[in-house]
């Protein structure tokens, strides 16, 4: 089996700035992965890194074995830390949209969604709440059968009943072979969904153990664990 | 796919562009029934004038001074708008947050880039339309119809060669002169400087814009250096008279000179294209 | 999130405990299919990876047997049941012995005061 992600030497500079330093390790695919580490310590940058919205200053990242382009961008299904959404489209032309670009897209799982959530398809994205579009955008994303996922804060901004439909919602869709990159500072939310987890600090990575490990050999919580580590 | 790229820029452009050039004939037609009118109005009235008439006359032509005023700005604002709505259109979609977006689709480069290029290239075509069509519905008269007629007549006569083949190759280089420099060279570089601007760390608009001006500034220079210092290639033609009264004359400029233009231009356009599609690839930084 | 799963402990054999509770009260009953592993995943707001671990190693103990094409099921074994039952009822009960000694009560008080409580309420 091939790792679904590969970084190597991967290293990403903005002017003197180091954001990721020399950052090396692989990622098996069909799991769930936390991508957990404090503000600025450089989750955001590797995600986008994955997705081809930022090119490496040095090393190289590989997903499935490719670099990032137009044939990983049709596996590879990303949630941003920001809303994208046009504020012209109505919900279902988003969908529309989705449906003409991604061959994985599945649009009677977001219509489903969408009910499920309360949210009106004809509705205007401009008129929306920053918490409905990132559902929106949550539910679009989710909707791909994708091979890999890049979840970029999917909690955040949302309230904790609607945390809890989320988290359930990646339960529900994801599928075996799938692998999910959760990136949180929101542990405790998260941590019992995780299958692994990468502990990122000032673009090094700091550790990468799976959850039942880190439990059963330090008796303790990832939350707490992740507590102690960082710890200012 | 670049179908459906271009189905969805032309979508998040067009709602606001067609309200615009609608206003525009709207307002156009708006002066054509006010023309009539006040024509009518100043027949009916005849030879007999009383102050209510020359009040009158006085509120149309205070009106109509007012209304000129206006389809001027008006005339002026739609053309420049609509370039500049076209182009901050391309820089959200590419480089702000919508980016997130347009940058993960899986589709090309080249793709993203030609569906912005169509867009840009339709609505141009459209918005020089509207205001062909603006300005003949004010200027179509009976008294007028000839000489529009006459125009369109010697434009179309010297493009088919019928003027005789010096007016034919002129006119023709002129015509494509101008379509090369804003279908290819205007909207390589408007691309290109927008991609350029996103290079910038803060104030990417203020990047675009000044890498604009820049480029346009230099490659002005570059132009008149090379015709200048190119003999062959000189628009000015230099008649020289020798002592034994002949006329040695240069004209060199005419075709030679401007097929040379014509291949600068296209070859602007190649390197603006290739360096926009270099920094959506390999030099993306969407922060 | 509503199976209440202690975070300071590993959340497979959490996942087996509380299933094993649910056969042995009867809420799962003898020979009744079990949910699929992504329902169960759900409603634990766990990840569907280890329940499945959960799960496998619940097959293996026998109290859970699976039928390639129609899911997992609880065994029909009763005798099974009721022994895990009691083995379960035993160390709940020298758990609490653990704690009465801790504070202060020998096995033959918690006894008499087992009695005397068993008493009371009787009407």
């Amino acid at each position: 089996m091939n790792p679904i992600l590969e970084c190597r030497d991967l290293t990403k500079r903005y002017g003197n700035k180091t954001a990721l330093d020399q950052i090396s390790f692989s990622l098996m695919p069909g799991k769930i992965i936390g991508l957990l580490g404090p503000n600025g310590s450089g989750k955001t940058t590797l995600i986008k890194l994955l997705n081809g919205l930022l090119v490496p200053t040095e090393g190289h990242v590989f997903i499935d074995g490719l670099a990032p382009g137009v044939e990983t961008k049709r596996f590879v299904s990303y949630l941003p830390e920001r809303t994208y959404l046009n504020s012209w489209m109505k919900v279902c032309d988003i969908i529309g949209f989705f449906q003409d670009f991604y061959e994985d897209f599945d649009k009677a799982r977001a219509y489903d969604m969408l009910k499920r959530l309360n949210i009106n398809p004809s509705d205007r994205l401009g008129t929306m709440s920053k918490g409905t579009k990132e559902k929106v955008q949550l539910i679009l994303v989710m909707s791909r059968r994708a091979r890999l996922y890049c979840l970029d804060e999917p909690i955040a901004g949302v309230d904790p009943a609607a945390r809890d439909y989320i988290l359930s919602t990646i339960i529900q869709n994801y599928d075996e072979n799938a692998t999910i990159l959760i990136s949180t500072h929101l542990i405790s939310d998260v941590e019992n969904i995780l299958d692994d987890v990468v502990f990122i600090q000032n673009g090094h990575i700091r550790m990468i153990d799976s959850v039942e490990n880190i439990r059963f050999n330090q008796g303790k919580s990832v939350d707490t664990l992740f507590r102690e580590v960082f710890k200012c | 796919m670049l179908k459906k790229l271009y189905k969805y820029d032309w979508k998040s452009v067009s709602m606001l562009l067609l309200i615009l050039h609608g206003v525009l004939l709207a307002y156009s037609v708006i002066g054509r029934l006010a023309i009539t009118i006040a024509g009518n109005f100043a027949a009916n009235s005849g030879n007999s004038f009383d102050t209510h008439v020359s009040l009158s006359t006085t509120i149309f032509g205070m009106g109509a001074v007012a209304y000129i005023l206006i389809y001027v700005v008006f005339i002026i604002g739609i053309v420049l708008a609509t370039l500049l709505y076209l182009a901050v259109r391309m820089q959200k979609s590419l480089f702000s947050d919508e980016g997130y977006l347009t940058n993960t689709l899986p589709v090309s480069a080249d793709k993203l880039l030609w569906s912005k290029i169509l867009v840009f290239w339709t609505w141009s075509v459209i918005d020089f339309l509207c205001v062909t069509l603006s300005i003949l519905i004010l200027a179509c008269y009976p008294e007028t119809m000839p000489e529009i007629l006459d125009g369109f007549q010697l434009f179309f006569a010297s493009l088919l060669g019928f003027r005789g083949f010096d007016i034919l190759t002129e006119t023709l280089m002129t015509f494509l002169g101008m379509l090369i420099q804003y279908f290819f060279y205007t909207t390589s570089l408007l691309l290109f400087s927008i991609c350029l601007g996103s290079l910038f760390k803060t104030h990417k608009t203020l990047g675009a814009v000044v890498s604009f001006f820049g480029i346009n500034i230099g490659q002005s220079v570059i132009m008149l250096t090379l015709l200048l210092a190119i003999p062959p290639l000189s628009p000015i033609n230099t008649v020289v008279t020798t002592e034994s009264g002949e006329i040695i004359s240069n004209t060199g400029g005419g075709v030679v000179s401007m097929v040379s233009m014509l291949i600068l231009y296209l070859l602007f356009s190649v390197v603006f294209y290739l360096g926009s599609r270099y920094i959506l690839t390999k030099r993306l930084n969407l922060n | 999130m509503s199976w209440n799963l202690d975070s300071n402990r590993p959340i497979y054999p959490q996942i087996m405990e509380r299933i094993t509770m649910d056969i042995i009260s009867g809420t799962y009953p003898p020979g009744s299919k079990l949910p699929s592993v992504r329902e169960l995943a759900q409603e634990a707001g766990v990840n569907p990876n280890t329940m499945q671990k959960s799960l496998s190693e619940l097959e293996r103990t026998g109290l859970l047997y699976s039928q390639r094409t129609s899911g997992r099921f609880i065994t029909e074994d009763l005798s099974m049941i009721e022994q895990t039952k009691n083995a379960i009822a035993s160390e709940q009960v020298k758990e609490f012995l653990k704690k009465m000694e801790y504070i202060g009560f020998t096995r033959q008080a918690t006894i008499q005061l087992i009695e005397k409580i068993e008493k009371e309420e009787q009407p």
